[in-house]
């Protein structure tokens, strides 16, 4: 199982985000690399990519609070 | 004149076109007819449906869009500004993205005597601390998009700059969206202004078409 951490370098500022939509619902097969959320700072949205291939399983649901580096979801290989 | 809705899928496509391919800058100036633009998170609110065909029903027709933000309300006297950028390796910082819209935005503004600043305009409709304000009043607003593909991505800046539009009528658009769809936010259009407004409401003739013009010329 792989964390889907939100990326140290995402964006460049200490401003905490909100995770605003999941592109796909939980339990999708996505591909590594894939938009699967988006998150939106300082009037910036930007995409989260798929670590790696495999089962999405959400941790965080839309219109939370997130922080660089924290765990939105997991991915399990297929 | 376009819809926002379809100006909105042309920067989308474009923006995809940057990020799986390095190209040079793009931009993009348009006007369009009147529409309510949500962003995503929007979308989410209780009564976003209700609120939506309510707005639709007077006159202004929702499209959402998938910069950061909130609620805008834009048509014509509404001049959008847009430029795409490819990157590669490490993301440019946020700033560097909304000073590609920005700094254009404050060299057209000096060419026709009004003198633009960055910064917050508190109660204005999607404030952000990127907007350009003229005397502290919000006269353009800017929003940000980015995505990744591979080692690279690309970013869309944009910005929605008032030209002879009616700030009170644009905040009570918005006013009104919220209210029915239960966001609870409130605006004060005495912190929004026009570049009509700050030219002295004189009787500019081809205001838009100038002031593109010179906005042409700042960006090129």
């Amino acid at each position: 199982m792989i964390d889907i951490a939100v990326p140290e370098n995402l964006w460049d500022t200490d401003d905490e985000g909100v995770l605003a939509t999941w592109a796909c619902p939980d339990g999708t097969v996505v591909q590594k690399g894939a938009p699967i959320a988006e998150i939106t700072v300082e009037k910036a949205q930007l995409e989260l990519n798929a670590p790696a291939s495999g089962r999405l399983k959400i941790l965080v649901p839309p219109e939370t609070t997130i922080r660089k580096g924290q765990v939105v979801g997991t991915i399990e290989p297929v | 004149m376009t819809t926002a809705s379809e100006q909105l899928a042309l920067e989308e496509r474009l923006l995809e076109e940057h990020a799986t391919a390095s190209r040079a800058r793009s931009a993009l100036l348009w006007e369009c007819e009147q529409a309510l633009v949500v962003s995503q998170l929007d979308t989410l609110l209780p009564q976003f449906e209700d609120a939506a065909r309510n707005s639709a029903h007077d006159g202004w027709p929702v499209a959402v869009r998938k910069t950061g933000g909130s609620a805008v309300a834009i048509g014509p006297g509404v001049l959008n500004f847009s430029v795409i950028e490819s990157w590669r390796g490490t993301p440019p910082a946020l700033a560097h993205g909304f000073d590609l819209v920005c700094a254009p935005i404050i060299r057209a503004l000096a060419q026709l005597g009004v003198t633009g600043t960055i910064g917050a305009a508190p109660g204005s409709f999607c404030d952000g601390r990127y907007n350009v304000l003229v005397d502290r009043r919000k006269i353009a607003g800017t929003a940000q998009r980015r995505t990744k593909r591979g080692e690279g991505g690309a970013l869309l800046a944009h910005a929605l700059i008032l030209i002879d539009a009616d700030p009170g009528e644009l905040t009570g658009v918005v006013q009104s969206f919220y209210v029915r769809a239960g966001g609870g936010r409130q605006f004060d259009a005495s912190v929004v202004t026009s570049l009509h407004e700050c030219r002295g409401n004189r009787g500019d003739r081809d205001l838009l078409a100038d002031f593109a013009q010179s906005l042409r010329l700042s960006a090129a």
